[in-house]
């Protein structure tokens, strides 16, 4: 009941509404304007928002999640340029149709199904935290543990070409986290002699320098790589008839966006891929053939990414472990509010949940009309060199991560970590997983020393207790097969088992 | 050149990965060593680091079966080193890197104003290939909006 009525505060409080429309606002243009990302802009703004209070600080974060994960469409669908990973399956009909001179319902698709996703997920949301907070309450600390690294494994898993490099920024993220002083014992760890290295490395300047630094660095390598061409379009107007026609397959797909988004690690990328091949599937007679415009290749990558943003939530608000990137971003502002989420928050702060599902819901709102509007604006904004807009971005990158501790010293990490993200992307190493093990450090290591503490200080027993309950023996496992999967006879395997099926 | 200097690149870049698991993983022996229990807080950092390690050998096995060779060939050594610093950090990363540490290096002497003033219409100008104009009326006006919402909204103790 409680989080029925927090749900209702982003209603009404002017100041939050007037944060989510500019975020949603904030959001549909980064995420349009190709090179820059929704977690870059989300890193950017945890600086900004440091010293708020965590509800206006959540409401301007919410908005430029959902926002950013709109805006893609619009570059996809008028430029042929995915604004983000999760607009890539937009392109593949959206700008066929723009081609036609179709761009308008191509993008009154876009804007209606991002929609209608984003508050089908929103429903899945109240009813699945609960009901996961309840069953997350049996978790014993190991289960955490594993948890964590079933997390770790599944991002590896899923981002980047290689799995070995995926894991390995994973850990190399664990390890970075437990760089400073160790609360338990006050040794220090990775410090050598460093005053600033005794508190850790501050993780917003290391978000801030591998997300929007290196992201900025790579732009300025590839500058005027790709030419940027114009479509020229009407008002846009939605059509009711072709929302029921569709509301179908939106319900199916944004279902699959909804999962795939409360997976950790995942996101609106994987979502919207899977969504496409589903439709693709499962659509028998398009009225155009998928590829060449066929809406119900709209509908279904744009119902599921945007259902994945309130999915991603889920772990987030049960667990404590980020759906995604721009989650992780949205638990480090979290912590650094001193609120801890996991299947406790719910009874501790209930006002967060209702925050977060409100004020999703107002920003799905505001978002059916910013979407309508301001596509000549669009196009101005997406003319700005690169030139200009990357100076931009450091310039912020370097005073954001100035302004947490009023420090140089971290701006000269924060910009370390901005080369060493744009070596990372260069080679495939994903820099996502390795922020998301920076974030999940704490959470890993408290609950592994909890655990051996509860085992005696055996690890053997540590081993035995894993086994001795049934959850963790199925996370167990499903971290073996995660790792199993990924080696050479796992693949044999698996080969195998295709063939026979076929 | 960009393929040219791949192989080179690539195992530059896995051979540093794995020094630096290395190093880690006698830094993580060291911590524990310092208090040697199943709970000490070398516990993790030594098993992270030894997964590192285990994981750099991987990529370089997986790196050897999968780079093509034979298309590397150099006249000299010192020219395919240099070429392939100038593959993976090209001149307009390198200048704007070299900016960014004069930036704010700069800002925390002659204050974030000027600082950043200098610091814009330099790069924008380098970037855009000599559109000065633009730059300087885009810097005036982004240095004006950076310090009304940081220095006067949020409050920031701006250098």
């Amino acid at each position: 009941m409680e989080v029925l009525s927090n749900m209702l505060v982003p209603f009404q409080d002017p100041k939050l509404l007037l944060l989510i429309c500019v975020g949603v606002f904030l959001g549909i243009y980064v995420g349009a304007i190709p090179g820059l990302s929704t977690t870059m802009a989300v890193s950017l703004l945890i600086s900004f928002t440091y010293a708020w209070e965590v509800l206006p600080a959540l409401a301007l974060m919410l908005g430029v999640h959902v926002g950013g994960c709109y805006g893609g469409s619009r570059s996809a669908i008028l430029l042929n340029i995915p604004g983000t990973p999760a607009a890539l399956p937009t392109t593949f009909d959206g700008y066929p149709l723009a081609k036609k001179g179709k761009a308008a319902t191509a993008l009154t698709v876009t804007v209606v199904q991002s929609v209608i996703g984003g508050l089908l997920g929103c429903l899945v949301l109240i009813f699945a935290t609960p009901l996961v907070s309840k069953f997350a309450l049996q978790f014993a600390p190991r289960d955490y543990f594993l948890l964590g690294l079933a997390g770790l494994l599944l991002v590896g898993g899923l981002s980047g070409k290689s799995f070995a490099k995926s894991v390995f920024c994973g850990v190399l993220g664990l390890l970075v986290g437990t760089f400073g002083m160790d609360t338990a014992t006050g040794m220090g760890r990775f410090t050598f002699g460093s005053l600033y290295l005794m508190s850790g490395i501050n993780y917003i300047v290391a978000m801030i320098g591998l997300f929007g630094l290196s992201e900025a660095l790579i732009q300025i390598r590839d500058i005027g790589a790709v030419p940027i061409i114009q479509q020229k379009i009407g008002k846009l107007m939605p059509k009711w008839k072709d929302v029921v026609k569709y509301f179908p397959l939106t319900i199916q797909t944004s279902l699959i966006g909804v999962v795939v988004g409360a997976l950790p690690g995942t996101g609106g990328d994987i979502a919207a891929l899977f969504a496409y091949d589903y439709a693709k599937r499962t659509v028998k007679n398009p009225e155009v053939p998928f590829g060449e415009g066929a809406i119900e290749g709209l509908v279904a990558p744009e119902s599921a990414n945007n259902a994945a943003v309130p999915g991603a939530y889920i772990p987030l608000l049960t667990l404590g472990i980020p759906g995604d990137t721009v989650t992780a971003i949205v638990i480090g502002s979290l912590y650094i509010h001193g609120i801890n989420p996991g299947p406790t928050l719910m009874t501790e702060e209930p006002s967060i949940l209702g925050i977060i599902v409100g004020g999703m819901l107002v920003a799905n709102i505001v978002l059916l009309f910013l979407g309508m509007t301001g596509i000549r604006a669009f196009a101005k904004i997406a003319e700005i060199p690169k030139g200009i807009l990357m100076p931009l971005i450091i310039i912020l990158s370097v005073v954001g991560s100035y302004s947490i501790n009023n420090s140089i010293i971290d701006v000269y990490w924060m910009l370390g970590f901005g080369v060493l993200g744009y070596l990372m992307r260069r080679h495939d190493f994903p820099v996502g997983p390795m922020v998301l093990g920076i974030i999940l450090s704490s959470l890993i290591e408290k609950n592994l020393r909890r655990s051996i503490s509860l085992s005696e200080g055996n690890v053997f027993n540590f081993f035995l207790q894993i086994f001795s309950s049934p959850l963790s023996t199925v996370l167990f496992v499903a971290i073996v097969l995660m790792v199993f999967v990924q080696t050479r006879p796992g693949k044999y395997v698996l080969g195998k088992m295709k063939q026979r099926k076929k | 050149m960009e393929k040219r200097t791949f192989p080179m690149r690539e195992y530059a870049i896995l051979f540093f990965m794995t020094a630096v698991s290395v190093f880690s993983l006698l830094e993580s022996i060291r911590i524990l060593s310092l208090n040697f229990k199943a709970n000490s807080p070398g516990t993790l950092p030594t098993f992270l680091s030894i997964l590192l390690v285990i994981l750099s050998v991987i990529m370089i096995w997986e790196a050897r079966k999968t780079i093509p060779r034979g298309n590397e060939k150099f006249d000299k050594k010192s020219q395919a080193v240099w070429e392939s610093i100038k593959v993976e950090v090209p001149k307009d990363v390198t200048f704007m890197l070299a900016a960014i540490i004069v930036y704010a290096f700069a800002m925390a002497k002659i204050g974030f104003e000027i600082a950043t003033a200098i610091f814009s219409v330099g790069t924008m100008t380098y970037l855009t290939k000599g559109k000065w104009r633009i730059s300087l009326i885009t810097s005036i006006v982004s240095v004006g909006i950076i310090y009304i919402i940081f220095g006067m909204v949020f409050k920031v103790v701006l250098p």
